[in-house]
Order: structure tokens, then sequence, then C-alpha cells
């Protein structure tokens, strides 16, 4: 069976009533992964909590985080001080400066577009050289659209099309922030297949390719990640002997 | 000639208040409408077979080359009436008894 994803959930922190409906909501409509966006500066107990309210619901949650960086130096500092401490890092691109850097930057694992502000759309390189994954949120298409919406449809399409021909992996996520506004998995492949993804692409892109992104990270950020292909079986000591050590699952 | 294929959709719908078949079905082919025009709108098919008020949901039938189309404007769904509203599309079938055998779906559903 398929296994679905959301990578964008944005539940109000001070509001427990609104988290536990979006969270049964989420597992009633087939989602088995989540990503909730949490501030930098949000208190580890609320994070904690909030976690709490989707786990029981019966969901596994990845914690990511925002950043709507300006300029480049901006980011690269951003990017210092968030990676280790969220599951998902990423970045609304405003400018086609921010853009270029989040592209090839490593640490870095959502990019997604203000379509708004990209009239002319923004230049994405060939994903050869990227680890980012380009996504479209349903946010920009039915919560409060700041632009008309044939012309927001055209847009992202276009911006489908491009990422399509730079081989880039695209999610599709709600962005979420009510529960009013998340939709069924299938829906939301329906309106991939609307934006100029195949069947295939649609389902991929809110199931396989989000879900392996996650677990990808989760084993970075593991005590047992060294470098890429590597990782670290056990430590051995000339007094102790071979020492294997814990697996460490960040919360 | 060949006899035309039909899928029916189990929709629940979310709204701030309560609706009738009239107005969701209405609603639903204005939508329709509105992505695909009138062609899409005859290709689609949509049509509201049953509508339960007591659980807001629906059971829709439509064309089977237009389903997905039809889930995507459901999914695009945000008002009703002039009132907040969603759509979601619990479960799909070729048959009205296939999805009358998934009703406990909706129970867990707000």
């Amino acid at each position: 069976m398929t296994k679905f994803a959301d990578l964008h959930l944005k539940p109000p922190i001070g509001n427990p009533v609104a988290q536990k409906e979006m969270a049964e909501l989420a597992y009633c409509l087939g989602y088995s992964l989540v990503a909730v966006t949490f501030h930098p500066k949000d208190r580890d107990e609320e994070v904690s909590r909030v976690r709490k309210v989707f786990v029981d619901a019966g969901l596994d949650v990845a914690s990511r985080v925002d950043v709507s960086a300006t300029s480049r130096n901006e980011l690269l500092k951003e990017l210092r001080v968030l990676r280790r401490d969220f599951e998902i890092v990423a970045i609304e691109c405003k400018s086609s400066e921010v853009l270029s850097v989040a592209q090839r930057d490593s640490r870095v694992d959502v990019i997604y577009l203000d379509t708004a502000s990209s009239r002319r759309g923004l230049p994405l390189n060939k994903a050869s050289l990227s680890s980012a994954h380009l996504e479209v949120n349903m946010s920009t298409l039915t919560q409060t659209p700041r632009l008309p919406e044939h012309l927001q449809l055209a847009r992202i399409e276009k911006e489908i099309a491009k990422a399509k021909q730079n081989r880039f992996r695209i999610i599709i996520s709600s962005g979420a922030d009510n529960p009013m506004y998340l939709r069924a998995p299938r829906d939301v492949a329906a309106v991939g297949m609307l934006l100029g993804l195949d069947k295939d692409e649609a389902v991929k892109s809110i199931s396989s390719i989000p879900i392996s992104l996650v677990n990808r990270n989760r084993m970075k950020l593991g005590s047992r990640y060294a470098g890429e292909n590597i990782r670290i079986i056990g430590i051995k000591d000339e007094k102790k002997g071979l020492e294997i050590p814990p697996r460490q699952n960040r919360s | 000639m060949k006899r035309r294929g039909w899928r029916y959709l189990l929709v629940k719908i979310v709204a701030n208040r309560a609706l009738t078949k009239k107005a969701f079905s209405e609603s639903l082919a204005a939508s329709v409408e509105h992505m695909f025009g009138h062609i899409g709108l005859a290709e689609i098919s949509p049509q509201v077979v049953s509508y339960d008020q007591e659980y807001s949901t629906a059971l829709v039938k439509c064309s089977r080359e237009g389903v997905h189309k039809l889930r995507a404007t459901l999914a695009l769904i945000t008002e009703i009436e002039d009132s907040q509203a969603a759509a979601f599309v619990l479960r799909a079938s070729g048959t009205i008894r296939g999805l009358r055998r998934r009703r406990l779906i909706k129970k867990c559903l707000p």
C-alpha cells in the first residue's frame, strides 16, 4: 500500500485543539508522515507537545523550518544555525540570488518559489548540481491567492515544466495552517496532474519522494552518519574493544 | 458503440454551515465550469447522486475519463455559498455498491 506524506503543515503552535483536529484529519485522509513547521524560536516544550499531538494521532512527524532569506549571506547564516536542529530545511526563494545559492547548497532540502513575485520565472539550474527538491504548495492556490487563479495556475505550471526540464524532484504539499486547507493525497496528486505532472510523477510527489527525503535526512542527522555512503558501525578502542554507538533519533 | 464508463466518488464536505444537496450540486457544477469551461463540464459530467446531510457526505458520479479533473476541482474548492468549505474524496469506485460498503470511513472525519 502506498504511504503518503505532506511535508508542509503549519499548525498554530498556541492552539492545541486545532493541532489535534489537523492531526486526526491528516491521519483519516491517509497520510502516514507529516512535516510540521516550527519557528526556530519555538520553545522545546512547545515543539515536543505539538509532536506528541501528531504522534498520538498515528502519524510519523518530521520537524521542518522555513527560511525566508533575502540575501546570500543571510541564507548561509541561517543554514549554519538551523541545519542540525531540523529534519527538513525549506527555503522560500524570493530572489534569484537566494535561489542560486539554495540550489547549490547541500544543506537545503526543499526550495519553494514565491510565484506571485516571479513574473519571469526564477532560474532553476540542472538538478544534478543540487540536492534540493522543488515544492509546490497547494496553499498558493487555495489560501487567498495574491494573483487571479488562472495566472497563479499558469505560473506554477510554468515552474513545474522548468523543474521537469532540469530534472528536479518535485514535491507537492498542502502548506495548510488550518484543517480546512488540508486535502486528501490523491486529490493533491490530481491537482499535480492538472499542473503538468503525469500520473506516476504526481503520486510520487506526495509519496516516495518526500518519504525518501525524510529518511535520508534522519540517517544524516543520526550519530552513525559520517559522509555520503559512509556509516560508522563501531569505534574500536584498544582497551574496551569494539564499541557500537547507539542510534540517535533527534526529536 | 462503446458504452460510457462512470466512476463514483464518496466525498466528505466540511463547511461552516449546513449544506443542501442542491447547494453542493450547483457549487460543484460551477467550480468545474470555472476550471474547465463548458466543454470540460460536458466531458466530466459531474452529478450528485445522493447527499447525506447528517454526515455531510455526497456520492458523486462522473465520467471515467474526467475523474482526475473532478478530484482536482474538489481539492480547489474553498467556498460554497459564500462560506468557507472543503471537500475530500474519501473513496472512488466503479460501482455505487463498492462505495456503500465503505461508509464507515465518514465517522472518523470531523
